[in-house]
């Protein structure tokens, strides 16, 4: 039925309804910016609750952290350089992830170790380069040589904006 | 979708054969890509391993940029290394 022929107080109505409905999801709870890489990079906003008591058990480089799967995705580690300017990477064996802090050139992971990790189930998920561009994502030896030791095909690449690439194996 | 080589395969070859490249080698480069942009990059595949894995982030030649354009369309950019990686031996 068009506007013009319904009842005025109707209209008043679904009005109304769509007030209370932006009350209880007021505009500052769905856009802080908390926890997403390219909001914490431009303008320092603060990493969501998640991801704050991940970096908390990372607090230099070369910590190491076995966490469940659902509590860490490849966006969170870009939002954790985002914050802090290292690289992460992550590994994944079934339920678990275990992530890895690197500082702002490398992460500790040679073939050595990436051919354990292998051996014992886990698959590389991918790793963080930081920095804002699309050019940081361009895959490097070390990334090369690692996907070599893991049956998989691919891994992604995340800059620190949320920004990915994925590297093929040749 | 994700830029893969696969997807673009023929705009790579269209590319090539007007630039005088050698699509056979653009095939072997290392492939990365994402929403925005594919990059080809070269490995000697004659070198050596250093064993050293994520402890050696040093960038692999950029030999071939194509970007994914708003409109869809594709973006092919060459770098230094394009001719030198990309032309056909002599």
């Amino acid at each position: 039925m068009p506007l013009t022929n319904r009842k005025k107080g109707a209209i008043i109505i679904v009005k109304a309804s769509n007030m209370i409905s932006n009350i209880y999801s007021p505009i500052e709870q769905k856009h802080t910016g908390k926890g997403k890489p390219n909001a914490i990079l431009i303008f320092d906003v603060e990493l969501n609750n998640r991801q704050q008591k991940l970096l908390e058990q990372l607090p230099k480089f070369d910590s190491r952290v076995v966490v469940p799967k659902n509590n860490v995705n490849m966006a969170d580690l870009s939002a954790l350089t985002a914050k802090t300017g290292d690289e992460f990477a992550m590994f994944t064996k079934s339920g678990e992830r275990l992530i890895i802090r690197g500082n702002a050139f490398f992460v500790n992971v040679d073939e050595r170790e990436a051919a354990e990790l292998a051996s014992q189930g886990y698959r590389w998920s991918g790793h963080t380069h930081p920095g804002d561009s699309l050019l940081c994502i361009q895959g490097s030896k070390g990334d090369d040589s690692i996907l070599n030791c893991f049956p998989q095909k691919m891994s992604a690449i995340y800059n620190s904006k949320g920004q990915f690439n994925f590297i093929w194996k040749r | 979708m994700i830029m893969t080589f696969k997807r673009h395969e023929k705009d790579i070859q269209d590319f090539c054969e007007r630039n005088g490249y050698d699509f056979e080698k653009a095939k072997h480069l290392l492939q990365c890509g994402g929403h925005e942009v594919l990059f080809l990059q070269y490995v000697d595949p004659d070198e050596e391993s250093s064993g050293l894995g994520l402890l050696d982030e040093t960038p692999l030649p950029l030999v071939l940029a194509i970007y994914k354009r708003t409109n869809g369309q594709l973006m092919f950019k060459k770098t230094e290394y394009t001719d030198r990686y990309l032309s056909y031996s002599k």
